[in-house]
């Protein structure tokens, strides 16, 4: 998984490969919830990715492409090719199975949230 | 745009078969979309030196297909594609090798085999290098070693106009150029369930004897050349034109055969007779292996004037 959100400078030392691994397994999960978040609108494959670039989220093709493959053969998007620009382009789309499944994960993730914040910040008491 | 394509064919060849296309097509919009951004960006049309930026900073097309193989249990997908490659290029390599080496050591030292005994002895030889190939990676794969040669590369290693390979018809090339070159050489025998006696009683046409080695020489042209396209695993420019005259120089040949007249001889009431039906059938497939000759040719030729054409 090959993905960074702002890299930042690793002064510490803490090793950058086991850092980078760590990195990878926590973004693993969120990229499905962002990737399914920006297809309620039609996207192709780059114009997702420079979305989600623009937001800071920055996913490499190698990445990127095979998740969405995935996603469309678990029924959770629809695509078709078109030619835009003179240029074939493969489009896709969050369909009604996928747009339930980004309502459960949505929750899940704000749950989540919820409760990470907490534990990041010793909000909880004994 | 040819190094995008040349870029492309690299990565369809470790790509699943049935899905290569789309996902080619959707790599190739990928990186022109890039191109054309870098190019907007510096304000002007865009140039091969965006193409390479792009290219190098997508990586190795094997590791650009690594992302897309399928759950593996015993090579994973960092590896699988480089392990499918290496089992392709050492069977073709040892089993061409095998045959190669049966050849030059001729019958004489080698003795006869059956059509059976030949296939096994491949069957074993290869049994063994898939058996090799796999324990190499299943410890690669245990070690947690990813290949970082892959991590080095950079577009300057593309090939100049390549065009893709199409597998099926390579395997079946090597697999009748091998089998001729054995049954030519005499290192098979092939009686078709005839009866010995009729067999032992034909005779050839000299002509046969005058072609042995021009024909040894074409036919293993081709096998090499096409096991040299099963490691390379693209057509190119030089490769297309080794193709085209092979092809030319195997239809002088086979027209050399066909215009010598009756080609075998069956002997009747105690003569020899040119018999009608042996040649006309021999004649027929002479006739057809011409024809798929020149379509082979047509194609050769067509990759040689227009190179660079994907058909990942």
């Amino acid at each position: 998984m090959h993905c960074i959100a702002k890299e930042k400078p690793l002064t510490h030392s803490v090793e950058p490969e086991a850092l980078d691994k760590l990195r990878a397994e926590l973004r693993r999960g969120v990229i499905v919830l962002v990737v399914l978040a920006q297809l309620r609108q039609e996207h192709y494959g780059y114009s997702l990715r420079k979305r989600l670039s623009d937001a800071g989220v920055q996913v490499e093709e190698g990445t990127l492409y095979p998740l969405i493959r995935r996603l469309e053969k678990q029924g959770w998007l629809e695509s078709h090719w078109r030619v835009e620009a003179n240029r074939k382009k493969r489009f896709y789309q969050l369909s009604a199975r996928g747009n339930e499944a980004l309502s459960m994960l949505s929750e899940e993730w704000s749950a989540l949230n919820v409760g990470v914040e907490k534990l990041l910040n010793n909000q909880i008491k004994d | 745009m040819d190094l995008v394509n040349a870029y492309l064919v690299e990565v369809g060849q470790y790509l699943p078969r049935d899905q290569r296309d789309d996902i080619v097509g959707e790599l190739r919009d990928d990186i022109l979309e890039q191109v054309s951004d870098l190019a907007e960006q510096a304000g002007r049309e865009p140039k091969t030196a965006d193409e390479r930026q792009v290219l190098d900073r997508l990586g190795h097309p094997l590791k650009v297909a690594s992302g897309y193989s399928a759950r593996r249990y015993l090579i994973g997908p960092a590896l699988y594609p480089a392990y499918l490659k290496t089992l392709k290029t050492t069977l073709g390599l040892v089993l061409a090798l095998v045959l190669l080496l049966w050849i030059a050591m001729g019958a004489d030292a080698m003795g006869t085999y059956s059509l059976k005994g030949v296939l096994n002895q491949l069957v074993n030889c290869g049994f063994w290098v898939v058996v090799c190939v796999t324990a190499a990676f299943l410890v690669l794969e245990a070690s947690g070693e990813k290949l970082g040669w892959y991590e080095s590369w950079s577009s300057d290693q593309l090939r100049s106009t390549p065009s893709g390979l199409n597998y099926t018809d390579l395997v079946i090339n090597l697999l009748t150029e091998g089998g001729f070159l054995l049954v030519w050489n005499s290192l098979v025998s092939l009686n078709w369930g005839a009866d010995p006696d009729w067999l032992a009683s034909l005779t050839y046409n000299p002509v046969f004897d005058a072609l042995f080695w021009p024909f040894n020489i074409v036919v293993g042209g081709f096998f090499l050349l096409h096991v040299v396209l099963l490691v390379v695993g693209v057509w190119e420019r030089w490769s297309a034109g080794v193709e085209l005259l092979l092809s030319a120089a195997l239809v002088l040949l086979l027209a050399s055969l066909l215009m010598s007249g009756a080609l075998i001889g069956v002997a009747e009431f105690g003569d020899y007779q040119p018999s009608g039906w042996v040649n006309n059938s021999l004649r027929v497939t002479l006739i057809c292996v011409v024809l798929v000759t020149l379509w082979d040719a047509w194609a050769a030729y067509k990759r040689w004037i227009s190179p660079g054409s994907v058909s990942a």
